[in-house]
């Protein structure tokens, strides 16, 4: 029996893709005011989910975060940073974040337990 | 995830609030200056603006938008002088006209809220990021 398999990986990947498009949303916010900026969005899940479905969850795996750029309207300075939307993203990005930490950590609770048992 | 990697979001955010504040303290010094019609080069003072760039990786690595910085300040040699006539003044012309810096007290208030408002944004995505960071710390709890 594969002891750590259970998706311990997947969730500790989907943690760093989370903190990545913080990053990455933070970066939009800090170039509100640059002229000519566009903002980055940050894609994981449509290549995940496609990886997934064709090919199984190794393949998946391997799959990485891509950066895309933003085709919102821009504003008369070029830049096209949308404070709501980012904003939304970035409360999204937490709650996803807290589940996929929850969840791990459940997961490692319920390690422990059995791992306590033989004593 | 290495561990200096665990800072670079905070990183981004202060990049940007450092820009902020620069930006303000631009604002403060046009507002400062906003009468001042002899400089210590005998000009009238001209506005002043900052210019943002974004900073391409170095903080975030793997070419994510690593945050912003004042690229430069630039003189606004463009907007004409505010004239006013006063030939009693002491700076007035043959015509009795005083050239009065080009400050406009509406666009420098504008610029001032914007630049506030953005420093709390990136205040706001710097908590955040700490809350997301000491939840993903609790894993360690026994």
């Amino acid at each position: 029996m594969e002891v750590f398999s259970e998706n311990l990986d997947l969730l500790a990947r989907m943690m760093t893709v989370s903190t990545r498009r913080h990053e990455v949303i933070s970066a939009n916010l800090a170039n509100a005011n640059t002229p000519n900026y566009t903002a980055k969005k940050l894609d994981f899940e449509t290549a995940f989910r496609e990886a997934y479905a064709s090919n199984g969850k190794e393949a998946a795996m391997k799959v990485d975060y891509e950066l895309v750029d933003s085709n919102a309207e821009a504003g008369a300075d070029g830049n096209n940073v949308d404070l709501e939307t980012e904003f939304s993203t970035m409360q999204k990005n937490r709650l996803l974040f807290d589940v996929y930490a929850q969840m791990l950590k459940h997961k490692l609770g319920h390690l422990k337990h059995a791992i306590g048992g033989l004593r | 995830m290495d561990l200096d990697r665990m800072f670079s979001g905070m990183s981004v955010s202060s990049s940007g609030m450092a820009a902020e504040r620069r930006r303000l303290d631009v604002i403060a010094r046009n507002i400062a200056n906003a009468n001042v019609v002899a400089t210590p080069g005998g000009e009238p003072y001209r506005r002043q603006n900052v210019v943002f760039e974004t900073i391409l990786g170095e903080l975030g690595g793997d070419g994510l938008p690593g945050g912003v910085r004042v690229k430069d300040t630039l003189t606004d040699h463009e907007t004409p002088m505010n004239e006013v006539f006063d030939p009693k003044h002491p700076m007035a012309n043959e015509e009795g006209i005083v050239a009065y810096p080009n400050v406009n007290m509406a666009f420098e208030m504008v610029d001032m809220m914007t630049s506030a408002r953005s420093y709390e944004a990136n205040m706001k995505a710097m908590k955040l990021y700490k809350d997301m960071m000491s939840q993903a710390l609790t894993l360690l709890e026994r």
